[in-house]
């Protein structure tokens, strides 16, 4: 499979991602070979990174853990079709995100939301943490709280397609050309509705921002 | 220190915040659990056929809708083309003496007419030359006169199948006899009666008089009462006969020029010239 295909259709600009498109790519090649082994590599590289995904789409720990199973479960019964027109990643991302979205229109009466911990040690939310509670006087725990339930609250208000593109630029940093090859549509779509569900949750998180 | 704590937090870092929402390592050891139990059912289950079809329809996902509404369309032309054209059997099958013959194709199945005849006596069943009018509006003496031995092959629904291959079939057969014995045993005494019937109830249908009939209009009404008194102006002597000889002869436009003329109110009355 050449390389610049994959490129050309993912605009996978960046030189780290062009090499760990071609890595996965041989990956995949070794279990479509026979070494089903080796798709555990893939499970442990992308693991976190699609339950982050289906989690903030979900709202819910429990389901976001089945759908990433389910979404893993799907690509591995499936990679014997996997050609290499786009990358893995994208590829695999496909079928988590519509998973999700066919899974929150099933229940989407039915959704429960239960919050995961934020890991206040990772610098860039150590650093807006700070920022927000530098007032004196303020539970810094039970404000982090408070905002992390407004957050998803302000989510889950957006709709399923608001909220999957959201999800992918602001929280996984995909850029709109993956976005749009994801959720199979194109880049003025994916921008048009970033911009439509920003707006949304500046009106619905003003208070938590600060000038 | 303090220079970061005054930065602005916009949207995006709020959002970014999502980023670090991060379960439990522990989390992923019955993640990992899970996920392999599922993997080792995925690699045991069996697999529908229709999965493992080529990747070719993958492409027309998104056509699927038009697709489907292209080959409805396709199919009601085609069905509505075939209905209108649809030929009726001309030729008659050799050696058969059952004739079919139809005025024009397109024409309506209620103005085709459907002559059979025939030409050779068969074993059991006499020799009766028929024509049977299907037309929606043909007299009922036709159909009375129709032999039932000659329906054996429309109801065996086979126009052009043969006398012979149809009634080749026992319950033909038997069809057959049966027919011909309740014809021989006075089928037209039975339709002799259906017709008396017929006609009576056509009599008793001539003679009631439907309840609207009865009734007079409104404007039947008032041109009465605007006749009356004028008519006995004018003739001058309260004669039925007189009275409804001369109303007839008043033309509409004398009737109303004199309605407009005369009019009255109260204890007055008013006439104009």
């Amino acid at each position: 499979m050449d390389a610049t295909k994959i490129l050309g259709k993912t605009l996978v600009a960046s030189p780290e991602r062009r090499q760990e498109a071609d890595a996965d790519l041989a990956i995949v090649r070794q279990v479509q070979a026979g070494d089903v082994a080796a798709f555990d590599r893939l499970i442990t590289k992308y693991r976190e990174r699609v339950f982050g995904i289906v989690y903030n789409l979900s709202g819910n720990r429990e389901d976001a853990a089945d759908l990433t199973q389910d979404a893993f479960i799907k690509a591995f019964q499936s990679i014997h079709r996997f050609g290499g027109q786009s990358s893995f990643f994208t590829w695999l991302y496909r079928i988590a995100v519509n998973s999700s979205l066919s899974h929150l229109r099933k229940s989407r009466l039915r959704s429960f939301f239960s919050l995961e911990r934020i890991d206040s040690d990772e610098p860039v939310a150590k650093e807006i943490i700070a920022a927000l509670t530098d007032k004196t006087g303020v539970d810094r725990d039970a404000y982090v709280r408070e905002l992390q339930e407004k957050l998803n609250d302000a989510m889950q208000k957006l709709s399923i397609r608001h909220r999957t593109v959201v999800t992918l630029f602001e929280v996984d940093g995909l850029s709109h050309q993956e976005i749009a090859d994801i959720m199979d549509c194109s880049v003025g779509t994916v921008r048009s509705r970033l911009h439509y569900a920003k707006q949304l949750l500046q009106a619905e998180l003003q208070p938590y921002m600060r000038r | 220190m303090s220079h970061d704590r005054k930065r602005p937090v916009t949207l995006e870092d709020l959002l970014r915040l999502k980023r670090a929402e991060r379960p439990a390592p522990e989390f992923w050891d019955r993640f990992d659990r899970e996920l392999r139990a599922k993997q080792l059912a995925a690699l045991v289950q069996k697999r529908p056929w229709w999965r493992d079809l080529p990747p070719v329809f993958a492409g027309l996902r998104r056509y699927h809708v038009p697709l489907g509404a292209a080959a409805v369309l396709a199919l009601t032309v085609v069905a509505v083309r075939n209905y209108v054209v649809m030929p009726v059997p001309a030729t008659p099958a050799p050696g058969t003496g059952l004739a079919v013959t139809s005025r024009t194709e397109t024409q309506p199945i209620s103005e085709i007419a459907i002559e059979s005849s025939r030409t050779e006596a068969s074993s059991n069943v006499a020799p009766l030359a028929v024509v049977a009018a299907v037309e929606t509006d043909a007299p009922v003496e036709n159909s009375s006169a129709m032999g039932f031995s000659s329906v054996i092959p429309l109801i065996a629904g086979t126009l052009g199948a043969s006398p012979a291959a149809v009634e080749s079939t026992p319950l033909a057969r038997s069809m057959a006899a049966n027919l011909a014995a309740v014809e021989t045993a006075g089928t037209r005494m039975l339709l002799g009666r259906v017709d008396t019937f017929e006609a009576r109830l056509d009599g008793n249908r001539s003679n009631t008089i439907e309840p609207l009939q009865q009734m007079t209009s409104p404007a039947e009404v008032r041109l009465a009462r605007y006749r009356s008194p004028l008519v006995a102006t004018i003739s001058g002597e309260p004669n039925d006969r007189t009275g409804e000889r001369i109303a007839r002869r008043i033309s509409d436009d004398r009737l109303y020029d004199q309605i407009s003329r005369i009019g009255a109110r109260g204890d007055r009355v008013q006439v104009r010239f």
